[in-house]
């Protein structure tokens, strides 16, 4: 089925058209919340409650870009505004000082995906959101500040402190 | 360089990456989403069940709700109906500026459990919220809100939607939330919800009372200074001669003492209409905003004055309209009477 067919089925309510919507874009939008989740089940949480979303404001999607991109903003805010219920920056306690400092770069191409997002879901609560709407969404640090309720340089200093912990991870695991 | 080799790469490795999620996933979503299947259904009842349903449940709804009014103020959520309420009850409104962050929440909670609705007689609560999506799409009432009027209603083709642009700033408010929290900063000059804002009818701010400004208070100690606030400031608006004496609490309250009678940095002001019934109140009013281009210009009773006070300069207030400084002399001149 046409996606734009797709869409209107889904706005009506169509239940197939509902699952098939789901099918689609699942192991892609799961990814995702892989991503900002702590574990797997946080993450299935994340999913829920993100198509759920979608399901209620699908007829608020505009057609102005790729369903895609807009079911993935949805799934990031959901994520987001779940983790954003814990205060957690100013909590972050986090003992940074105990990275070591800047070694050459890493290669994170030696590494294969699911690696990858095993390593950036142990960052800690502040870096993984941050890391995540800075390096991969690809948000600025003036709207991520917004979207996190933080200061602009806040977002920077736990970007760049994720970035640090995420580098001294992998090369951690390439060491070993 | 290497910087930008680092966050490419993990960036299209995050983005490919994906995953199956457990097959129980799609059963809960449907369950949540239960009530768009039902909707599906629905066509094969009897016409008239739709609206005979809707009737049972609004009706339902007012009896649950309405026990509420009397106890806690329910907070309207459409600003417009709010205002025309408080227009034809001419009564303040109170503005709860707010969002999803852990600020607001704790102040959602405080406000439930504070005492204000004691006195939700006298004032309308609305509650704006800054991330509300709802595309504002041209709504021209809007822009009677913005005290600057460059406030312009632009045409979007590639949202489908008109929206306002602030001409100077290079801000354009798509949504309500963007309308709000453009309001927010332009008029009360605060970023950062929530905020409490008491406002007149005819949208004059009274007092706003800012959540970040206070975080030293303990929710108790915040509830309480809130109730204080409130009642406070509604007594300053139905008091007579409101605007004129918020107008000489914020301007000249500093240096001008308020019993009228007493000197203190500057004159007592008690008897200002007589002492210049001589001239054109006209004068009076260009005195008051720039005394020392009136003492230059070698007005007599500005050099009389000048000559007694000299040499402390008067603040210049070149902002204020002729209407705005009647309404000033006027409270002067009674509170004058008063004491």
């Amino acid at each position: 089925m046409e996606e734009h067919l797709l869409i209107r089925h889904c706005i009506n309510g169509h239940p197939p058209a509902q699952k098939e919507l789901y099918e689609r874009y699942q192991s892609r939008l799961f990814g995702l919340c892989l991503r900002y989740a702590r574990s797997e089940a946080e993450a299935v949480d994340y999913l829920q409650e993100g198509f759920i979303k979608i399901f209620r404001d699908l007829k608020n999607f505009r057609g102005d870009g790729p369903l895609e991109a807009w079911m993935c903003r949805v799934m990031v805010n959901t994520a987001i505004s779940k983790l954003r219920r814990k205060s957690w920056i100013r909590d972050d306690t986090y003992d940074w000082e105990s990275i070591p400092a800047e070694e050459p770069e890493t290669d994170p191409d030696g590494l294969d995906a699911s690696q990858l997002i095993e390593l950036i879901q142990q960052l800690p609560d502040g870096f993984r959101s941050v890391f995540n709407l800075y390096a991969i969404e690809g948000y600025a640090h003036k709207e991520i500040a917004q979207i996190l309720d933080i200061a602009e340089s806040t977002s920077r200093s736990q970007y760049l402190r994720a970035r640090k912990l995420l580098q001294a991870r992998i090369r951690a695991l390439e060491r070993s | 360089m290497e910087k930008e080799n680092f966050e490419t790469k993990i960036q299209r490795i995050a983005r490919e990456f994906d995953r199956r999620p457990p097959q129980q996933t799609w059963k809960n979503i449907e369950q949540g989403i239960g009530s768009t299947g039902n909707s599906f259904r629905l066509r094969n009842l009897p016409k008239w069940a739709l609206p005979a349903g809707l009737a049972a449940a609004i009706l339902i709804t007012g009896l649950l709700i309405w026990p509420q009014f009397k106890s806690e103020p329910v907070w309207m959520d459409n600003f417009w109906d709010a205002l025309l309420l408080a227009e034809q009850e001419n009564k303040p409104l109170l503005l709860l500026f707010t969002r999803t962050c852990p600020d607001c929440e704790k102040l959602d909670n405080i406000l439930a459990h504070s005492d204000i609705d004691d006195l939700n007689d006298h004032y309308i609560p609305v509650r704006l919220l800054l991330d509300d999506q709802t595309p504002m799409d041209g709504a021209p009432p809007v822009i009677q809100l913005f005290s600057d009027k460059n406030i312009e209603l632009v045409h979007l083709p590639e949202y489908g939607q008109s929206a306002l642009r602030a001409v100077d700033q290079d801000i354009i408010l798509k949504t309500w939330g963007q309308v709000w929290e453009f309001w927010l900063e332009d008029d009360f000059h605060s970023s950062r919800p929530p905020v409490l804002v008491l406002l007149t009818p005819d949208k004059k701010r009274i007092a706003q009372y800012d959540y970040v400004v206070n975080t030293e208070f303990s929710a108790r100690e915040m509830s309480r200074d809130i109730e204080r606030w409130l009642a406070l400031n509604l007594d300053i608006y139905t008091a007579p001669h409101f605007e004129g004496k918020k107008l000489f609490t914020d301007l000249c309250a500093s240096c001008h003492n308020r019993n009228m009678k007493d000197p203190l940095t500057g004159p007592a002001l008690g008897d200002i209409r007589e002492k210049w019934s001589a001239y054109p109140e006209e004068d009076l009013y260009n005195f008051i905003r720039n005394s020392q281009q009136m003492i230059a210009e070698g007005h007599p009773l500005a050099l009389a004055s000048w000559n007694e006070w000299e040499p402390t300069i008067m603040s210049s207030f070149p902002d204020l309209t002729n209407g705005e400084l009647k309404i000033l002399v006027d409270y002067i001149e009674w509170q004058y009477a008063r004491n």
